[in-house]
């Protein structure tokens, strides 16, 4: 598909669910009950004009340029993967942060993050690397920032994996 | 007037050369530096950090060295724009267009000395500016009602999406989604909460430097992964040579500074714009009027050296507010003017009469910190430069991981991992589909204020639009945007008639 | 090979987490505090604790180390979210009249009831500002122009509708029997509201006694009335007259104390209730209240909730009548 029919559609479709997302908005209770969702509506309406703006010229351009589809850059057949696994990691950090503590879930995070893009064949250098940067960042923000990382916490832990109050 | 300004102004450094206060200014223009550098930290962290000591300091050395932790910053928010395309903070992104270019051409060394030699120069005629004018401009500055705000506002976004003229259409899709955005959360005029999906996280809505590092840094990332193994090993510079620039780039840049320090000052003083509108404006308004705007956004020295100028200039210009009024003019200066009152020193016209050591040494400290940081700057950026001698393959994972650390910090909270996450697959999305991430960035600093102004502007009226036009800095400012989207069109027919003629 | 990896650190998480489990049951403090700032660093709240765990630690009060970590967002819900979830006694925070306030505007479920008082430490004031020519000489003049017409005066304030600076304004107006339900009511950010009132865009600032001193002093703009009991002793505002002084029958008092998890176990309450009052005796945390403009009391735990039940229904039946109220349980 051509590159901005893509970015016609996506600025379409955002806008109307924007738009209707919009329309749930609890009406204000102090002033003129619709002000809150002046601004918002506007901001939907342009996102789908612009949209369909876009998608108008370059119907143009295509009748124009005879179609097909415009040429790529080279790209690494694998970095899907790395894209892909790059995301699923930094939502599992992010879910993993606080319960687990700044240090076990960076170790584990920046660990496994250096074998998906350094690759597994560097296992040493990808540990040292690690603990590096895990212990450094540590001492530079809780001893010279004066800002508390997260601790372990074990009653978060605890719900987390189901087993309950009491030991 | 004269004698007795000098007279001051002497009384200032020699509060300021004192060697303790010398000493802190040093300590704190370091620090502030290193904060800078950091995504997500900036100078609130790095003064906030400050307010347990002004136990054991004099009122004008804490001052002396907040005020340096403020300055380093500004310096320090560049470094990771030109070398890893991150911006520190908000008033660093306009850095990133052009010195990250050059720095990928293997010019970063002049990218690195360009933006130290502009912040020191940009500072130095702020600091000056601070002494000569501080009071009139900032009773000026007091005309601007939420009315003149927002206009000033569409100004700046209109001037930011009008910069890539090919692709019109779709920066201005990049504004609206920017200015979506800023909608999450809760309204300020009205008290409902707009977006939150019943996340009590949301209902302060998404921060910026959340934007800012997610769609530039993470979004960058992403996209270098397209090419990673098929770079392999290559990393972008090997060999250093001296961070400074040469002759021709010098003459390239210096108009240019001192076009934009005015700019970026005057931003700094009005209490309702920062950094990010000064430095934007000022890449702006140096593309608008350059010779071969084609070169922006390519590593264009003056593309750098005017934001660069501009956002110290304005955070001179931001403590003016503060100084003169007792205003904070920023987050910054807000916590600063509360660790004044712990000393039971009140900010405003009088600290000039009662408390002179302190309003001066302050201003001379502003003087001699630009000093102070552009010697830190110079041999601490023959480090850094360093790390793109780093290969790709093991900078992105640390990269990511200052990222999530950075964002952290802001709300210490992990809730906006997962909004970081979702922020670099739309900047991935954004890059990959060549739509400009500019006009996003800076309808994600002023949207809020945007709509904040356009409400309480019509709250004044009583709901009359009249209000807009109401005074000549409106209707200026009108003019002014109207003349930003129209220009290139303008600059291209007039192009077009001189080669047909 | 990870995944093996990965169970060994799960479990080795999980069996610390049975030992902290284990020592938590000893006697009271027996580690580390938790102290909550509910905002980013910098502000009241965060300044407020920063000096309660100083001055707790540095005289031997408490003998565990209290670092402040900061919880900002949702105006504090972020952070009483967390305390709720807290089952282990040494967390403790610190809050103000939005605790109360977050949960009458429907903003989150949790209220005053999902948190123990300890104690009430400080008291700080409202006050009405107006610029230096403004036509209002004193507090009458503007409740009277109100009382005319709602819609005449411009009043200006700090954060949304419904928190602590608008509701101080319409205590104060509702007892000068002005029908508060109509005066419009215009949020800013910051600074920017002091920079709207200096430059004539808003009428009347409604906003903390701290915050208009410098103006105050430099005689850019008049203060109509302070919302405390009686008149501040020294410094400007010793010439600002109250409201009672004005024969408005209304003061507003912003309180500040700390507060400890839910259903906090009574050795740690008594413990740390004790440790509180130990504290505010200090002439250290005089000193600290004298410069920042706090002015200094004590309430202990018991008269705190009862204190907090009464003003919550004085909240909520002001919210209620400007239609801000909003049943969220």
């Amino acid at each position: 598909m051509r590159r901005d029919t893509v970015v016609g559609v996506f600025s379409t479709v955002l806008g109307g669910f924007y738009g209707a997302e919009t329309l749930r908005i609890r009406s204000a209770t102090i002033g003129n009950p619709w002000a809150p969702r002046v601004f918002p509506l506007g901001i939907a309406f342009f996102l789908i004009a612009l949209g369909v703006a876009v998608l108008a010229v370059d119907r143009k351009k295509a009748a124009r340029e005879g179609g097909g589809t415009q040429g790529a850059n080279p790209k690494d057949p694998g970095y899907a993967k790395l894209i892909v696994g790059t995301l699923v990691l930094c939502g599992a950090y992010g879910f993993l942060f606080e319960p687990l503590g700044y240090i076990l879930s960076t170790l584990c995070f920046m660990f496994l993050l250096l074998m998906l893009v350094n690759e597994p064949k560097r296992w040493l250098a990808n540990i040292v690397i690690t603990f590096v940067f895990t212990f450094a960042l540590w001492g530079a923000f809780v001893y010279v920032f004066d800002i508390m990382l997260p601790p372990f916490n074990p009653d978060t832990v605890r719900e987390m994996f189901g087993l309950g109050g009491g030991i | 007037m004269e004698s007795s300004v000098i007279n001051n102004l002497l009384l200032g450094f020699s509060v300021a050369v004192k060697w303790q206060n010398f000493g802190m200014m040093i300590v704190g223009s370091a620090l502030g530096t290193v904060l800078g550098m950091l995504p997500g930290l900036g100078p609130s962290t790095g003064i906030a950090l400050l307010l347990p000591l002004t136990f054991v300091m004099t009122p004008e050395m804490a001052l002396i060295t907040m005020c340096a932790v403020y300055y380093g910053a500004m310096f320090g928010g560049s470094r990771s724009s030109i070398l890893l395309n991150i911006p520190g903070d908000g008033a660093a992104v306009a850095s990133c267009f052009d010195g990250y270019p050059m720095a990928q051409q293997g010019r970063a060394e002049a990218a690195l000395a360009i933006s130290a030699i502009a912040s020191f120069i940009g500072g130095l005629i702020s600091c000056v500016a601070f002494v000569a004018v501080a009071v009139p401009v900032a009773r000026f500055a007091l005309r601007f009602g939420p009315p003149e705000y927002f206009v000033l506002m569409v100004f700046a976004l209109a001037a930011t999406a009008a910069i890539s003229k090919d692709a019109l259409l779709k920066g201005l899709i990049s504004m609206f989604i920017g200015l979506m955005i800023t909608t999450v959360g809760i309204d300020l005029q009205s008290g409902v909460q707009r977006f939150t999906f019943g996340s009590v996280e949301l209902q302060s809505g998404i921060d910026f430097v959340v934007v800012i590092i997610g769609v530039y840094g993470l979004g960058e990332i992403l996209k270098e992964y397209q090419t990673l193994r098929i770079k392999g090993e290559t990393h972008v510079q090997k060999k250093f040579g001296r961070i400074w620039i040469t002759w021709e780039e010098w003459k390239r840049s210096w108009l240019p500074i001192l076009r934009q320090t005015p700019v970026g000052f005057f931003i700094g003083v009005l209490p309702g714009a920062g950094g990010t509108i000064a430095a934007m404006m000022s890449y702006n308004n140096e593309k608008q009027i350059s010779k071969h705007p084609e070169e922006f956004g390519k590593g264009a020295i003056e593309g750098l050296a005017a934001p660069e100028a501009a956002n110290n200039a304005c955070s001179i210009g931001a403590m003016i507010p503060m100084f003169t009024l007792g205003i904070p003019g920023s987050g910054t200066t807000a916590v600063m003017l509360g660790a004044l009152m712990i000393y039971g020193i009140q900010p405003g016209p009088l600290l000039f009469q009662n408390n002179p050591e302190i309003a001066w040494g302050v201003i001379a400290s502003l003087f001699l910190s630009s000093v102070v940081c552009a010697i830190i700057n110079i041999p601490l950026a023959g480090l850094l430069v360093r790390v793109l001698a780093v290969p790709p393959r093991v900078l992105y994972p640390l990269v990511i991981g200052m990222a999530f650390l950075g964002v952290y910090t802001i709300n210490y909270s992990a809730a906006e991992f997962v909004l970081l996450t979702l922020l670099g697959l739309l900047g991935y999305f954004m890059k990959c589909y060549k739509i400009p991430t500019a006009p996003l960035i800076l309808a994600v600093v002023v949207g809020s204020s945007m709509e904040q102004t356009f409400r309480q502007s019509l709250l004044m009226s009583d709901g009359s639009p009249a209000v807009f036009f109401r005074s000549s800095i409106c209707n200026v400012l009108w003019l002014l945007a109207v003349l930003s989207i129209a220009w290139p069109f303008i600059s291209d027919w007039r192009q077009k008639r001189k080669r047909s003629a | 090979m990870f995944k093996k990896w990965a169970v060994m650190v799960l479990s080795a998480a999980v069996l610390m987490g049975a030992i902290g489990a284990t020592e938590a049951l000893a006697a009271f403090p027996s580690r580390n505090f938790e102290c909550l700032a509910p905002a980013g660093p910098g502000g009241g709240w965060d300044t407020t604790m920063r000096m309660v765990a100083k001055v707790l630690t540095e005289k031997g009060i408490v003998g565990k180390a209290m670092p402040v970590i900061n919880k900002p967002g949702g105006g504090g819900g972020v952070a009483l979210a967390y305390i709720n979830g807290k089952k282990d006694p040494h967390t403790i925070a610190v809050y103000s009249p939005p605790l109360l306030l977050i949960n009458l505007t429907g903003q989150t479920e949790l209220s005053y009831k999902n948190v123990t008082p300890l104690a009430m430490l400080i008291n700080d004031f409202g006050a009405f500002a107006v610029p230096a020519n403004s036509p209002y000489k004193n507090i009458k003049d503007l409740f009277d122009a109100l009382k005319k017409d709602p819609k005449s005066v411009k009043l200006g304030g700090t954060s949304s509708p419904g928190s602590m600076d608008h509701i101080q304004f319409l205590h104060a107006a509702k007892a000068a029997g002005v029908e508060v339900k109509d005066i419009p009511y215009i949020a800013f950010q910051g600074g920017e509201a002091l920079a709207a009132l200096l430059g004539g865009h808003i009428d009347v600032y409604t906003t903390g006694m701290a915050e208009i001193v410098g103006p105050l002093e430099a005689g850019d703009i008049r203060v109509l009335a302070l919302t405390s009991p009686e008149r501040i002793k020294d410094g400007p505002l010793a010439q600002v007259p109250t409201l009672k002084e004005q024969g408005v029958d209304a003061v507003f008092i912003n309180w500040r104390g700390i507060f400890g998890i839910p259903n906090m176990p009574e050795e740690a309450r008594g413990f740390m209730e004790n440790a509180l009052k130990e504290m505010s005796e200090t002439p250290e945390w005089a000193e600290i209240c004298a410069r920042n403009g706090w002015v200094k009391v004590f309430m202990g735990s018991s008269d705190f909730a009862a204190f907090l039940e009464k003003t919550n229904e004085e909240y909520k039946s002001l919210l209620e009548t400007i239609g801000l109220y909003s049943e969220l349980r």
